[in-house]
């Protein structure tokens, strides 16, 4: 504890390492933006390298630029709001893959902002649309379709957008 | 092109769908198999408004009650941020306890039951009052509803005193209030610790006999009704007040006793009635 006390500004740094066994460093309060990495560190397992079997290189990169971004000491309320902007113009399955790290890691905020950016690309969207933007192929018989249509029409009420953008 | 989304588990899926509400999530349902229910599970803004809001034929209200309660019994997620119904009610023979029995065990955040859309004050020949709120759950239920809930709103009700009070005291992140066109409304505290209520509306509820308002944190108050004796006490913030009908009449002709209030307003909006007009 006197350690600590005596190294208010010492910085202590953590290494994570994506499935594809890429290394990064990063500053330890940074990174516990992150609970799942929070725990660990708090469980001890911070002096070596954290595994992160589940994260590529490229969405660990994203995933770190915006902790970096978030991080309390170094950004101001717009230069945060800017970066959100640009961070969800990411293609939808780039949004994706963060948004699945952001699950596995415990990081509530950007796991919001993945979300709702998702939601965001398909609202008013045609069911036709919605599949094309996810690249899902329909496994329903046009009879199935219709039944469906016809079960709730309350939701197919109102004008829906065919577009992909 | 891989599909990314297939992936994903249906509590991400639904994460993502409870940002849109209920009604458009439900879209989906067309999407593929797998995302057929997805919907239902969704905690997003469940607002179901009669289209056609003139109408008073009893057909169009029945197949209106009747898909109001097809989409409750789907609705299959544990909560929802907000549940928003409304239609003119035309006095038939329905009771819709069991709507604020759903919004009460979805733990809503806010709740709005309006029974004259499109100005159809008690046209109908039966009038809806409020329950016995405590009756329509179990204790932990209410208690988990209250504690959450923010706003509600309830039109063309027979609200009671005794309901605005109960939900007053035991809310304490209620921040707006409204009742309008409520016949049973009579004599209404807003007192106490409200140390949330920021809007509060008391309109068209023309059986109001005396009010009081004191609550150290509201901003914005509407009154329309019959005039009363001024009614606002301790409202340092209050800085939005529109006032209607016959209180109107006070403010304009007795402005003396309105002056504790009204220096500090931003923003005034009189809705003056025909007959103050013409004794002008």
């Amino acid at each position: 504890m006197a350690e600590a006390s005596s190294s208010i500004t010492e910085k202590f740094f953590l290494t994570l390492k994506s499935s594809d066994g890429d290394e990064f460093v990063l500053e330890e309060s940074i990174a516990i933006q992150s609970i799942t990495i929070k725990n660990m560190v708090e469980d001890g397992c911070s002096s070596s390298v954290i595994p992160l079997s589940k994260v590529d290189t490229e969405t660990l990169i994203k995933v770190i630029e915006y902790m970096k971004m978030h991080s309390s000491t170094s950004s101001n309320e717009e230069e945060i709001e800017n970066f959100d902007k640009k961070f969800v113009s990411n293609s939808i399955n780039t949004i994706l893959n963060i948004l699945e790290a952001a699950n596995f890691l415990d990081i509530n905020n950007l796991l919001e902002l993945c979300a709702e950016a998702v939601a965001n690309r398909i609202k008013n969207k045609t069911p036709e649309a919605v599949r094309k933007i996810f690249n899902i192929t329909s496994d329903f018989t046009p009879e199935e379709e219709a039944e469906i249509r016809n079960e709730t029409p309350w939701a197919f009420e109102g004008n829906l957008d065919h577009s992909l953008d | 092109m891989e599909c990314k989304i297939d992936a994903l588990s249906d509590e991400l899926l639904v994460a993502i769908l409870s940002y849109l509400s209920v009604k458009k999530a439900a879209t989906t349902c067309l999407v593929s198999r797998r995302w057929r229910y997805l919907w239902q599970y969704t905690s997003g803004c469940l607002e179901i408004y009669d289209r056609d809001k003139s109408t008073r034929d009893p057909n169009v209200e029945h197949e209106f009650v009747k898909l109001v309660n097809h989409v409750l019994k789907l609705h299959q997620g544990p909560t929802l941020d907000q549940f928003r119904v409304g239609f003119c009610f035309g006095g038939s023979f329905f009771t819709f306890d069991h709507w604020i029995k759903f919004a009460i065990e979805k733990e809503v955040k806010v709740f709005e039951l309006n029974l004259a859309t499109g100005g159809g004050f008690g046209v109908g020949l039966r009038y809806y009052c409020f329950p016995d709120i405590e009756k329509l759950s179990s204790k932990l239920k209410i208690s988990r509803f209250c504690c959450n809930l923010k706003s509600l709103s309830l039109v063309n009700i027979g609200v009671k005193e005794e309901v605005v009070h109960f939900f007053l005291s035991n809310c304490p992140c209620l921040e707006k209030v409204r009742v309008s066109g409520s016949k049973c409304l009579q004599n209404l505290k807003v007192t106490g610790a409200l140390p949330s209520l920021k809007f509060m509306e008391i309109s068209r509820c023309y059986n109001v006999q005396v009010l009081e308002v004191d609550a150290s944190n509201l901003e914005s108050f509407t009154y329309i009704g019959p005039d009363i004796l001024v009614p606002f006490q301790n409202l340092p913030k209050l800085s939005e007040l529109s006032i209607g009908h016959q209180y109107c009449h006070s403010f304009i002709f007795d402005a003396d006793k309105h002056t504790r209030y009204s220096s500090k307003l931003r923003k005034l909006r009189l809705i003056v009635p025909p007959q103050v007009v013409t004794s002008f």
